[in-house]
């Protein structure tokens, strides 16, 4: 542990030259039960690590990956993940950004072999072009396709147009074959906001789903929800803070499916007052369920008991809801969750750790009634089971 | 079913450790040799705890600071109006108020490659040590999103922004 945060504090030692650390991770479960963890390390070299079947205890060694080099998003809302799928594919999508600042890149390395053997890393899309194509995510579906969508700014309009274009835009791009090859790219939605993550996940009619911070009129940074199976910009508003801001709130919406009172538990950031400044704004956390269709469930909608919150996370299985998030108070970040027993009705906060230091988003790990927060901090990657 | 919260509380410590040290941490040399613009800061210095307190206090008047990220991408036009205010009312560069740009998360030459961006600033800053820690003291009640603007008027007097910078903003900073 020490040595770690000796070891990781020397990426701010030296104050010029030296990158910053990038603390992200994307974590998942694969099909023997064990916890996978996806990151760039001291060095800026991605690698994986897992814990060892059904025990959070032993962790096999680290594995560092050949990308050839090239850089990665590790930092806030753009970070590596890993998805699992059939056929003992596995996969890890990382944004590599371009020397053109704001551009980027979605990049994949593939395997087969149950994450034991990885590909160089290849692009995911068929574009090209040196723009924004960032903020990926990816998932399986139940019938083993692998979904890839992201933030994409082909459809912006040339620079001396005299055209507005506000945000960005939301594609997709899915393989049948475990990355190996993908369909054409498709457009999700235009106006997307341009810097947070986008949750994705299956649902109960086994379709992929998406929400994603939004640019509603001319400034309104609010959520949308979208089957990607629909049709191009056929969207529900999923939150309704009419924060009017022409800025990058840095926070993604967060998505889990619900068994009852709703089709899903949302939770995101926003300032709902509709003015920019601060002190008259009621700035938060908040929890709504949605229905099917991705609109909030009347009465459902809860401000976080906490007004620091940051990047909450939320998972849920039966009737049981779980929150995660951090929150900075007397130089000191916590790791909170909210917990619910009655499909979020009602809820219990806990505080489960802190730091004095450097540290990433939390986030959750989720196998049926398994569930681990993810923590990484200048000491190491805590993990938190909570029972379900 | 019931939450069970004696949690398992396992630190993923040994082999982390071991990767950690496979490598000795050696910075991204294709930037060390990246050509900058040479009418940049030929400097990114350090904005830790401190240097807000030290800002108010010896800090020049009036001036702006915009902090950033390198994917803050509506933060050039942020940086673009207060700047275009500032041409608007001084023709001396020597007389015009000092504009700062703060990167969050990136340092060195990553951040003085992105400050291309920003035409005609005076100083450029990078986020040093515990990042919630330096956000709070430049305002604990600002959320992580950007641009965020600080515009300190000719007597001292503070406009804390989110987002882009009204006119009535820039207005009350430089009449």
């Amino acid at each position: 542990m020490t040595s770690f945060s000796q070891n990781a504090s020397s990426g701010h030692a030296g104050h010029g030259a030296m990158p910053k650390f990038q603390l992200a991770l994307g974590t998942a479960f694969d099909a023997q039960g064990r916890l996978w963890v996806v990151g760039l390390d001291e060095s800026q070299r991605l690698f994986v690590q897992h814990t060892q079947k059904n025990d959070l205890a032993f962790w096999d060694s680290p594995q560092v990956l050949d990308t050839g080099g090239e850089q990665i998003s590790a930092d806030g809302e753009n970070r590596p993940k890993l998805a699992f799928g059939p056929n003992h594919w596995a996969v890890i999508s990382y944004t590599q950004p371009l020397d053109k600042p704001y551009t980027g890149r979605i990049r994949m390395l593939r395997s087969q072999d149950d994450g034991q053997n990885f590909s160089a890393p290849f692009t995911v899309h068929a574009d090209k072009q040196v723009i924004t194509h960032r903020f990926e995510s990816i998932a399986f579906d139940n019938a083993g396709v692998l979904h890839v969508v992201w933030i994409d700014k082909r459809d912006q309009p040339a620079k001396n147009s005299g055209q507005l274009y506000e945000g960005a835009a939301i594609y997709q791009v899915s393989s049948k074959d475990g990355g190996e090859t993908f369909g054409p790219d498709t457009k999700v939605a235009d106006h997307s906001c341009e810097c947070c993550r986008i949750a994705l996940l299956e649902n109960k009619q086994a379709q992929m789903v998406a929400m994603w911070r939004h640019v509603f009129g001319e400034d309104t940074r609010d959520h949308a929800f979208a089957n990607l199976s629909g049709p191009v910009n056929q969207i529900q508003r999923s939150s309704f803070d009419d924060w009017h801001i022409k800025a990058c709130p840095h926070h993604g919406p967060g998505l889990a499916l619900a068994s009852k009172n709703g089709a899903f538990h949302a939770v995101w950031f926003g300032i709902r007052s509709g003015t920019k400044q601060l002190e008259d704004a009621v700035a938060g956390v908040r929890y709504a369920r949605l229905d099917n269709h991705g609109a909030p469930v009347l009465g459902s909608l809860r401000l976080l008991p906490d007004s620091k919150a940051e990047h909450a996370d939320v998972a849920a299985w039966g009737d049981s809801v779980v929150v995660v998030w951090r929150s900075f108070a007397d130089n000191t970040t916590r790791l909170k969750t909210w917990t619910s027993l009655d499909g979020g009705r009602t809820f219990l906060l806990k505080t489960l750790d802190e730091t004095n230091g450097q540290n990433d988003h939390p986030r959750l790990a989720q196998q049926g009634t398994r569930l681990v927060v993810v923590w990484r901090t200048m000491k190491g990657v805590q993990l938190h089971e909570i029972q379900l | 079913m019931k939450f069970n919260f004696e949690l398992l509380k396992r630190t993923l410590g040994v082999g982390l450790i071991g990767l950690l040290f496979m490598g000795s941490f050696t910075p991204i040399t294709s930037l060390a040799h990246e050509h900058v613009d040479s009418n940049l800061p030929t400097d990114v210095k350090p904005w830790d705890e401190g240097t807000w307190k030290q800002m108010r206090l010896n800090g020049p008047r009036p001036a702006a600071y915009l902090f950033t990220t390198s994917y803050c991408s509506t933060c050039v036009e942020a940086f673009e109006t207060i700047r275009s205010h500032v041409l608007k009312i001084y023709s001396s560069k020597e007389a015009a108020p000092s504009l700062t740009v703060v990167m969050m998360d990136v340092s060195g030459l990553k951040a003085q490659r992105h400050a291309a961006h920003f035409q005609g600033l005076n100083s450029l800053y990078s986020f040093e040590g515990y990042e919630p820690a330096v956000r709070a003291s430049v305002d604990p009640n600002w959320p992580e999103v950007t641009p965020y603007i600080v515009l300190v008027d000719a007597k001292g007097k503070l406009q804390n922004i989110l987002g882009q910078p009204s006119q009535r903003n820039l207005i009350k900073w430089i009449p």
